[in-house]
């Protein structure tokens, strides 16, 4: 049944990313990216880290793809006549092909040599609630307190600048749009 | 935002903005307070509901219903057939057909209104120099032939002919 | 290894209990899925016609007028009527419009609502899931509301109704950091961000709960959660995207029939889902007004819980109408101004003060 379900999210993950990729229309590769970020916060569902899911949803769903249709439906001409670009299907086969042997030769490198792996699958035993991801991520030691700092100071950095970059040349009327 | 003349420093700045607020959202509770009211008493409606009211029903008395000649008790109107509405109407809804009375004199015949052109303006009424026709009070006026909305407004004073 | 969703969302409520009894275990678990879903749509079928018909009748009598009055008495069978219409009205789709994008548009914002009633703790045992950060998922799913009216604005190749949706996406993007920055408030007093952990920690009297356990910050951060929310619902007075009489329907202008009717349902099922939200940060969820008195008290606790909570919800729902049908609409930018430079330093400052509360234990 799990098995079953895994191959169901997975090959939904991979034909509506390859959707959202080859989709002429701008808007319909938008939604199906939408549709790919669903399937892949079921996945992380299915491996037990539901805050990872719920954070996926909230952040790609409700910011990313919010920004993205924004920033579409704001140029002119996008996504209205587009087609792929012609390149010829002797190229793209090619192309497929280093890169499905590139990935299998990774794969099979790896099975066969599991210890090169990182370590971090050992030593989960429970699935990690809300709270242990809040301790650590703000705890001085063994935490994660100071990249929590510089991406704050980064993200004040990006907002002051977006707000700086959106201002009038002239300075007669201060409107802050971010 | 305020163009200031003297610089207003933080805390002047902290009192306004705090002041603003506040008062702000005291007039909102004021508008608040009074759409409440309106909604606990159900009896203070100001509308009426049409078909059920019909009995109790009086218009306002500058409605515009239908043109309307008043006769008095011996069946007399105030029409001299001059004629005066007929040409003030801006779109010939009045006819006034006058003939001659037994002394020469020119008194009205049929007054023909068509309902159908009417545009219930009122100019007729104010043109009127002997305050023979008044727009009325009934507005229920829709009939299944057109031919019915034709009217002759005027009252024979002897014999009782003709539609109203 | 994986626990099932039988194990994670136990269906305790004795229709549960009463499934498991008849059924053996994977059925019965699909079984009571089921029946919680079902349970669902019939919620929001139905609090769909008695939100429109609620809505009509209490702005008329704010009005002084008296709503529809003719189907059936004082117009109960209204909402029935509208519904046949709606469902009869021929779907107009205007030339040049993305079909694919025009019909999944309404779909979105309908499905964000349900989405986000299957976390709602209605009763102890009457909550379809409870993730352990079920404000976080809330918090996501408005995004997909969003994408709706975005989508919806695009879809319907008419440039106002682009207009009316960029505006309205604008809005609700900006009051959601506020929501986000209040709703994190309530977690911090609370101490966990499940939805049923919240309304648990507002358990006692009615001096417990959230709004009234604050000094001065519960109900300074209540009435900023309204006005958030009545942004985020793009109600009047922050009405500017369907702004009625000035870009004649906004981003659903070009919709008829069915579509627009699932736009308005989601519109209204999306009110009472944020009355339900705030009425389990603020107002205690479904515990009942206990005073502490010893004879009241065991009288008001006999009520189910669902019934309090509906009652909450519904007094925030007559709130919001309140708040449509007196205040006149603000500009979009006062709208920005409002948000950007009012409820966002004060969502801030409310934060930071309540995380001096919680630090020196003075709550939570």
């Amino acid at each position: 049944m799990n098995d079953f379900l895994f191959y169901v999210i997975a090959s939904a993950v991979a034909l509506l990313s390859l959707l959202a990729v080859t989709l002429p229309n701008l808007l319909h590769g938008a939604i199906a990216l939408v549709g790919s970020f669903f399937a892949t916060a079921a996945i992380y569902i299915m491996l037990q880290m539901e805050f990872l899911a719920l954070a996926q949803i909230a952040l790609y769903v409700g910011g990313i793809v919010v920004f993205m249709l924004i920033i579409i439906l704001l140029t002119n001409d996008l996504g209205v006549d587009n087609s792929l670009s012609r390149v010829s299907a002797g190229r793209q086969v090619g192309k497929g092909v280093i890169i499905a042997g590139f990935i299998t030769a990774l794969c099979l490198f790896f099975t066969s040599n599991p210890s090169l792996l990182l370590r971090t699958t050992e030593h989960r035993a429970a699935p990690v609630s809300i709270d242990e991801i809040g301790i650590r991520l703000l705890s001085t030691s063994n935490g994660f307190i100071v990249p929590f700092e510089v991406i704050s100071l980064l993200l004040l950095a990006a907002l002051v600048g977006a707000v700086v970059l959106s201002r009038r040349e002239n300075k007669t009327e201060e409107k802050e749009k971010p | 935002m305020k163009a200031t003349a003297t610089k207003e420093n933080v805390l002047e700045f902290v009192s306004r903005y705090v002041h603003k607020t506040v008062s702000g959202f005291i007039t909102l509770t004021k508008g608040m307070d009074i759409t409440i009211k309106y909604f606990f008493n159900p009896k203070s409606a100001i509308t009426q509901e049409y078909p059920e009211n019909r009995e109790t029903l009086q218009m306002f008395d500058r409605f515009r219903g239908h043109l309307h000649m008043p006769h008095d008790e011996n069946g007399r109107n105030a029409c001299t057939a001059c004629g005066i509405c007929e040409k003030s109407c801006p779109n010939g809804t009045i006819s006034v057909l006058a003939t001659k009375d037994l002394a020469g004199k020119k008194v009205l015949g049929k007054y023909i209104y068509r309902l159908s052109q009417c545009t219930f303006c009122g100019l007729c009424v104010e043109a009127c120099p002997f305050g023979a026709i008044t727009l009325g009070k009934n507005f229920e006026l829709a009939v299944y032939d057109r031919n019915e909305l034709t009217w002759v407004l005027n009252k024979p004073e002897t014999t009782s002919q003709g539609a109203c | 290894m994986m626990p099932s969703s039988a194990e994670l969302y136990p269906v305790n409520n004795f229709i549960g209990d009463l499934v498991r009894s008849i059924f053996q275990q994977p059925a019965a678990a699909v079984i009571n899925g089921l029946l919680a879903l079902l349970s669902l749509m019939a919620l929001v079928g139905s609090l769909g016609a008695v939100l429109i018909f609620l809505e009509r009748k209490v702005s008329a009598h704010f009005q002084l007028r008296f709503g529809p009055m003719r189907v059936g008495p004082h117009g109960l069978l209204q909402p029935l009527a509208d519904g046949i219409k709606s469902i009869f009205k021929e779907i107009i789709k205007p030339a040049g419009a993305d079909t694919f994008i025009f019909f999944l548009a309404p779909l979105l914002p309908v499905s964000a609502a349900f989405l986000v009633l299957a976390v709602i703790p209605f009763d102890h045992h009457l909550q379809v899931a409870d993730p352990a950060g079920g404000v976080l998922y809330v918090l996501g799913i408005s995004g997909l509301s969003i994408l709706g009216i975005l989508l919806a604005g695009w879809a319907s190749n008419n440039k106002y109704s682009l207009l009316g949706a960029m505006r309205s996406g604008a809005q609700m993007v900006s009051f959601e950091i506020s929501i986000a920055l209040l709703m994190l408030l309530i977690v911090m007093l609370s101490g966990t961000a499940s939805l049923r952990g919240i309304v648990l920690a507002q358990e006692g009297t009615i001096f417990d709960w959230w709004i009234f356990k604050l000094p001065f910050l519960g109900i300074v951060a209540f009435i900023m959660y309204l006005v958030a929310s009545t942004a985020e619902l793009n109600r009047t007075p922050f009405d500017i995207a369907e702004a009625e009489s000035e870009l004649t329907g906004g981003f659903a202008t070009e919709y008829s029939g069915i579509s627009f009717a699932m736009f308005f349902l989601g519109e209204f099922v999306n009110m009472f889902v944020a009355a339900c939200l705030v009425t389990t940060f603020f107002l205690g969820g479904f515990h009942a007004p206990l005073f502490g008195l010893p004879v009241i008290d065991p009288l008001l606790n006999l009520i189910p819980g669902f019934l309090w909570f509906f009652a909450k919800a519904f007094l925030i729902v007559f709130l919001y109408m309140w708040f449509r049908w007196t205040f006149p609409r603000v500009r979009v930018d006062q709208l920005m101004y409002l948000e950007w430079k009012i409820m966002l330093p004060a969502s801030l400052i409310l934060l930071m003060l309540s995380g001096l509360f919680v630090a020196q234990g003075w709550v939570g």
